[in-house]
């Protein structure tokens, strides 16, 4: 088969630039550590949220000196909690479940952006910098009141931050 | 030499009927894209924000299934009976398949439009993904399983002329049109099967009540299983265009065919085990099977990378055959008056930019920036709103007079229109992928919320601008085109004014390729082997993690939900 | 009578208007801000000398025939 030699040349340089590509979102796994939202929690039935351990009560945890947990359900059109409140310079993982159909959860001006599926749980872990505001938007169509479905979650200064009292 | 309506008259009606349905699709579908553009941004509010969901649905399914895949049956008809020069075997089978896809598509948009009028206890805005929970009148999904398998049918019928030549013509090379159909086909056959069981076995039996519960992430995955091998079907047309048509009216030859064998075969191997990359935000499915998907994803610039060069080579060829010289000053001597050229050759500039945004999608960690913000429908707007339509647009002025004698009217009008496609375009793409890296989600009637979005150059209001600007230009286009269409249509017969029904020659011919290239079966073979190790462990993971039925959850909208949930807006509100 | 075919000229002041729109992308990038205003300006500013440019006599070419249009 006869090849023109610019067709090879071309050809070659085509595969770099694709390993170059592949190699770089390697890079962003192996060693910049960006972690892909993935099966690691087990499934639960969205018809029972009500009795689950976390989602039953959602909302902030403490789970260590500087992380915390975040447990919410997003239903059509809103998510629970709507205000998520958390410290200034802190790790947070949010864990985040469906009660009817798929939404997303994605605070908005960042990466943190995730599909939620009934059934599933999506858990993303993020650090936190200074106090600020985002707003949190559901970008996955989920019915008719879809451009309603909003949320915000505000980073407080770490003094100024209390966590609510478990009933 | 002679033109195609006078060598295949009765293929000429078919792929006549074919074009002129999806002319009216894109007609409508470019009316609700104006009435989405200027509600989205606030300007002109003609709908109730809860009713963008059906015109949306209604955008997506007119555009990318009926105006797309109707222009392909139209184009596949075409190339397979001019490569073989021999017609259909059985037009009563062809005007059946033909018959089942337009009755689906009117089955499926029944309920859609039924959710529009009060009176009607139907609704199907679930868009064109269809993502259950989320639920669609049971008439929507048997519409869709009709029009999918008229496309099965369809691609029977050409297999069957194919077969038919075969038997006369055992050593020859199959020529390269056919090819591309054949390849093309293979593909479809083996990923469109997964949305036809998905909609079969679990979502029409759901819709008429014989199950409770479907598996969300289940069907979701048999989607994308589909998903993205469709986005290939709606360009493989196009590369054909490219391929076959372009060097041709740019007044040379194609570069190499045994190349262009080499690219559909590569589409044929990775369009389907790529699926995943649709998934890469998705919980449930586990990392390892994200990075398949993306790795294939990449490989699958290369069969892109190859039709560039290709295309630009014979492009040049033309150029210089027409008198051009030198290292740039060639392009000045393309036919840029001919809109059937300008119109293809602006498609394939702006499926490059689509490539660039392409990769963004596709890195697997990269994603998370863009997924299901304004940044991906800037991209296909790119892909097959551009590559794709304004290629079809294009293709429809060398095609129309080939397919009913009369020659194209309104030359000048038909540039106009590819070069108002390509500047409304520039604007509205370019707006929307900025606002996508702002946030701003896709898919909403109203991205105004409480807080603000900030783009990293300009603002808001400038990119709104900038998609109201494009959204009218690419509607006044539509019009245009459809003007040109319907100009032509009333003009007299007079084939001594049209082109002879031919396709470009190769410089490199198909002897020069190995025999094997031909070898559908050894291709379709390896093709289904990646499909099931790219696709086993995830399903078998799905279904053993919740069953194929799912973990539970009931199907919505529901009646009492909408008046629950509207108490509930007004609250948050 | 313009140095190149008037429908180039056209083709090539549509195929101006994505650079043109790009460049403001790169003017942010290398600090400058211009606004809405400004880049508008500026686009048109490159249009006229494109067009400018087709239509200027090529006094350097004196005797050459002129195109067909």
């Amino acid at each position: 088969m006869n090849v023109h030699d610019y067709e090879k040349l071309w050809i070659g340089l085509s595969m770099v630039l694709i390993v170059l590509f592949i190699g770089s979102i390697t890079y962003g796994s192996v060693v910049a550590g960006v972690v892909m939202i993935d099966d690691a929690a087990d499934p639960v039935d969205p018809d029972a949220l009500g009795d689950h351990p976390d989602f039953g009560d959602p909302g902030v945890t403490q789970t260590g000196e500087d992380t915390y947990e975040v447990h919410v359900v997003a239903f059509h059109p809103g998510f629970n909690p709507d205000v998520i409140e958390v410290p200034a310079n802190s790790t947070v993982t949010f864990h985040v479940t469906s009660m009817d159909v798929i939404h997303s959860f994605s605070i908005v001006g960042t990466n943190a952006n995730s599909m939620v599926i009934p059934g599933e749980v999506s858990s993303m872990t993020v650090e936190l910098g200074a106090p600020n505001r985002y707003g949190i938007v559901c970008n996955e169509y989920c019915g008719e009141f879809h451009h309603l479905m909003e949320g915000e979650l505000v980073v407080v200064p770490e003094d100024e931050f209390e966590l609510e009292a478990d009933e | 030499m002679s033109t195609y309506v006078e060598q295949f008259p009765a293929e000429a009606r078919l792929v006549r009927s074919a074009m002129y349905t999806a002319f009216v699709a894109l007609g409508l579908g470019a009316a609700f894209g104006l009435l989405q553009v200027l509600h989205r941004t606030n300007v002109l509010r003609v709908i109730d924000s809860t009713d963008y969901y059906t015109i949306l649905t209604l955008h997506g399914v007119l555009l990318v299934l009926t105006f797309t895949i109707f222009f392909l049956v139209a184009i596949f008809t075409w190339a397979i009976t001019t490569s073989l020069d021999r017609p259909l075997p059985d037009h009563r089978f062809s005007w059946t398949w033909y018959g089942l896809m337009t009755g689906g598509t009117v089955l499926a948009a029944i309920p859609i439009v039924g959710g529009l009028i009060d009176q009607i206890d139907m609704s199907a805005a679930v868009l064109f993904t269809f993502y259950a929970p989320l639920q669609a009148h049971w008439l929507f999904y048997v519409g869709l399983a009709l029009f999918v398998v008229g496309t099965w049918l369809a691609g029977v019928d050409w297999i069957r002329t194919y077969l038919a030549w075969r038997r006369e013509h055992p050593d020859e090379r199959i020529p390269l049109p056919t090819f591309m159909v054949l390849t093309t086909m293979g593909f479809w056959y083996l990923s469109s099967v997964g949305v036809a069981l998905s909609v079969l076995v679990f979502l029409l039996p759901w819709s008429l009540g014989i199950f409770e519960h479907v598996n969300a992430l289940l069907t979701r995955t048999m989607f994308w299983y589909f998903g993205h091998a469709v986005v290939y079907f709606w360009l493989m047309p196009t590369y054909l265009l490219w391929y076959l048509l372009l060097p041709k009216v740019a007044g040379g030859k194609l570069f190499s065919d045994p190349l262009a064998r080499i690219v559909f075969v590569l589409f044929l191997l990775l369009s389907t085990p790529t699926g995943i990359h649709h998934q890469y935000l998705d919980p449930g499915i586990a990392e390892g099977f994200k990075y398949v998907a993306m790795t294939n994803t990449m490989f699958l610039l290369l069969p892109s990378l190859l039709t560039a060069f290709t295309v630009v080579a014979s492009i040049e060829h033309g150029a210089r055959q027409r008198g051009g010289t030198g290292r740039l000053r060639w392009l000045g001597a393309l036919p840029w008056r001919d809109p059937v050229f300008t119109g293809m050759a602006l498609a394939g500039v702006m499926f490059a930019a689509a490539g660039f945004s392409g990769i963004v999608n596709a890195g697997l960690n990269v994603n998370y920036l863009v997924h299901n913000t304004f940044w991906v429908v800037g991209h296909f707007h790119l892909t097959v709103g551009t590559a794709v339509a304004l290629t079809f647009m294009a293709a429809s002025y060398w095609f129309l007079p080939q397919v009913t004698g009369k020659p194209l009217w309104g030359r000048p009008l038909a540039l106009g229109q590819v070069l108002l496609w390509f500047l409304g375009m520039t604007f509205m793409s370019n707006a929307m992928h900025r606002g996508g890296l702002a946030g701003i989600p896709r898919r909403t009637a109203e991205p105004q919320y409480n807080f603000s979005f900030e783009p990293a150059i300009g603002s808001v209001a400038e990119l709104d601008a900038q998609v109201v600007l494009g959204g009218t230009l690419l509607f006044l286009s539509t019009v245009l085109f459809l003007t040109v269409v319907l100009g032509t249509l009333r003009g007299g017969v007079d084939p001594t004014r049209i082109p002879a029904n031919t396709y470009a020659a190769a410089l490199s011919e198909a002897e020069d390729g190995p025999r094997i290239l031909d070898n559908l079966r050894l291709w379709v073979l390896i093709a289904v082997v990646l499909v099931i190790l790219a696709y086993a462990f995830p399903i078998a993971a799905i279904v053993d993690r919740s069953g194929w039925l799912g973990p539970g959850g009931s199907p919505y909208p529901q009646v009492v939900w909408v008046v629950e949930y509207l108490v509930v807006a007004l609250a948050l509100r | 009578m313009s140095r190149i075919d008037p429908v180039v000229l056209l083709v090539l002041l549509v195929f101006t208007v994505p650079i043109l729109v790009q460049l403001r992308t790169v003017a942010f990038y290398l600090g400058f801000e211009p606004t809405v205003t400004q880049s508008i300006i500026l686009g048109l500013a490159v249009i006229v000398v494109i067009v400018g440019w087709a239509y200027w006599p090529a006094r350097w070419l004196p005797s050459e025939p002129e195109g067909c249009e």
